[in-house]
């Protein structure tokens, strides 16, 4: 029941470059993956299922603005002036 | 073949909390790069979002005033895709459970009223900044000080047939969100923001064509000629016998065109799931009841009790309800004894052309509410004619200065001495001889000549209405 999936696709939204031999392993992973979706679909449940859990009750928070004691100076290897550096981004 | 366009637009408020969406972290301007951040916005593992009340309730206000259903037990939904200014990779959304559902906003074009379906609004959290002028041109640039800001995405149905439709849409949508004050609606910094999706079909067809999306429009003008060039784009790509390609088009304002940005990701591509960090967003019906009281009297109905209250036209009254200050600025000098039809000339006339002119707002506005009364009623007590009060305006615009004072200074009291007046009037008839025999005669159109005169040699102080009587006194019958 599953399509076979289209990983050229997949590797071009997560923006990846994958050679001919990554695309066939891959190919195959993602195929493995999506037989387990196949073998949780053969289960047979009664009445409707509920993607959302109402047991659990949303706690809001007030608004108000508190300064984090964490910042990225404080830990990441990745900034300059303050700015996270990232491979260059050209549309 | 005659097309026709079919328009929707998405419309993106920054929503004016003191917070995040998700995290405590200030939601302020102008800070350091990065530095209001913390583990849950920068996406680091372990980090659970905690959903802002405040964020919320702005979402039920917005969506009470475009008269949309309150889903009650709405959903939070990852939306993945892959960027450096989305930490998570992915972005907190709603999918198939909005807060909002089908609701409606009436805009107004050349004098009819058009009904827009908003299809939902819903939930979601700004990204971050990209910087690409950095010391290494071979790198991109972080800020992540706007990411997790609240956003409300309002989505239209595709109702909306031309430029001018789209543009009043917007600065409909722009009038609710400053009147409810959950957004400031600045344009320019990005705080209100629209994607139009433009298609078009033959005239007659049903089916709808294939869409592009204009992103980056950040101006009701913007919003407009970027519309009627994609009109034309893709008008001209059917003529010559070509297929519109679903894309995402960048605007560029300065060139007036468009180029293309990406081929556009199907809804399937961003793989959208319930968010399992956020359980659903219950909402007590109590709640809305509550909401719906403490509505704020919105452009629409403040724009019909203008029309009663003070007789004004429906497009006067649209015009200074479009924004909220405005409204306010104009009730404040009624308030103050001045007469409300005069009052909205002003206000919409000579007012809004040196904002316009000046680049300012109402607040900045040196003309307060008890400047514009005195002067009005300077022109009601015959103190200074219509004429004069557009220099004293003006003056009291780049000065500051009381009407009243100005008049006193530069000597620009209206002359409605009958005396003084006929003085002057005998004078031009001494002096213009010839004209007075071609006038007698029968040139009756040289009468505004000589009351011509008597402005100039007043220095436009005459009163004019004496000085026509005066005249047609002295002259006599033509």
């Amino acid at each position: 029941m599953t399509d076979k999936i289209d990983v050229k696709k997949v590797a071009r939204l997560a923006r990846l470059n994958l050679t001919p031999e990554e695309e066939k392993d891959y190919t195959e992973k993602f195929q493995q993956v999506l037989g387990y979706v196949d073998q949780i679909a053969e289960v047979v449940i009664e009445g409707e299922l509920s993607t959302k859990d109402e047991s659990l009750q949303q706690l809001y928070r007030p608004d108000q603005a508190i300064d984090s004691s964490v910042h990225p100076k404080d830990f990441s290897p990745y900034l300059e002036n303050q700015f996270f550096k990232v491979p260059p981004i050209i549309e | 073949m005659k097309y026709e366009p079919v328009i929707g637009l998405e419309v993106h408020a920054q929503l004016s909390t003191a917070s995040k969406m998700f995290c405590s972290c200030s939601t302020s301007f102008g800070a350091a790069p990065n530095q209001h951040t913390c583990p849950v916005c920068l996406g680091l593992p372990g980090a659970l979002p905690n959903v802002n009340e405040k964020a919320v309730q702005y979402a039920i206000m917005l969506g009470l005033a475009t008269n949309c259903e309150i889903i009650l037990d709405s959903q939070f939904a990852r939306k993945n895709y892959f960027y450096p200014d989305l930490p998570k990779a992915y972005q907190i959304s709603q999918f198939d459970r909005p807060i909002c559902e089908k609701g409606w906003i009436d805009i107004e074009v050349k004098g009819k009223t058009k009904r827009i379906g908003i299809t939902r609004i819903h939930m979601e959290e700004d990204a971050g900044k990209l910087v690409h002028e950095g010391e290494d041109p071979n790198a991109s640039y972080v800020d992540l000080n706007r990411a997790g800001t609240p956003l409300l995405e309002i989505v239209s149905e595709p109702d909306i047939r031309t430029s001018e439709e789209a543009k009043a849409y917007m600065e409909k949508i722009h009038s609710f969100v400053t009147y409810l004050g959950i957004c400031n609606g600045d344009m320019e910094k990005g705080n209100l923001r629209c994607d139009a999706n433009v298609s078009i079909r033959p005239v007659g067809e049903e089916k709808f064509g294939t869409r592009t999306e204009s992103k980056n429009l950040n101006s009701f003008r913007n919003v407009a000629q970027s519309i009627d060039a994609e009109i034309a784009r893709q008008t001209d790509v059917l003529l010559d016998g070509g297929k519109i390609v679903q894309e995402t088009r960048l605007w560029d304002a300065n060139q007036r065109t468009s180029r293309s940005l990406r081929v556009k990701e199907d809804s399937q591509d961003y793989r959208y799931f319930p968010c399992p960090d956020l359980p659903v967003v219950l909402i007590d019906p109590e709640q809305v009841n509550k909401a719906r009281e403490t509505l704020p009297e919105l452009p629409d109905q403040k724009r019909d009790r203008f029309t009663q209250q003070y007789a004004l036209s429906p497009y006067d009254a649209a015009v200074l309800v479009a924004d909220q200050a405005i409204a306010t600025y104009y009730e404040e000098v009624i308030a103050l004894g001045a007469d409300a039809k005069k009052t909205a000339n002003w206000v919409t006339v000579e007012l809004a052309r040196l904002l316009n002119e000046n680049k300012q707002t109402i607040r900045e506005c040196k003309i307060r509410p008890p400047n514009l009364a005195a002067l009005l009623a300077l022109i009601a007590d015959g103190t200074i004619s219509g004429k004069i009060a557009k220099t004293v305006f003006e003056e009291a615009f780049t000065t500051g200065k009381e009407p009243g004072q100005i008049v006193e200074e530069k000597g620009l009291r209206q002359e409605s001495d009958q005396g003084a007046l006929e003085k002057i009037c005998l004078e031009i008839l001494q002096e213009n001889q010839a004209q007075v025999a071609a006038y007698q005669g029968g040139k009756d159109k040289l009468f505004g000549f000589f009351v011509g005169q008597v402005m100039k040699k007043t220095s436009g102080k005459a009163n004019p209405k004496l000085a026509n009587e005066l005249m047609k006194k002295l002259l006599g019958p033509a």
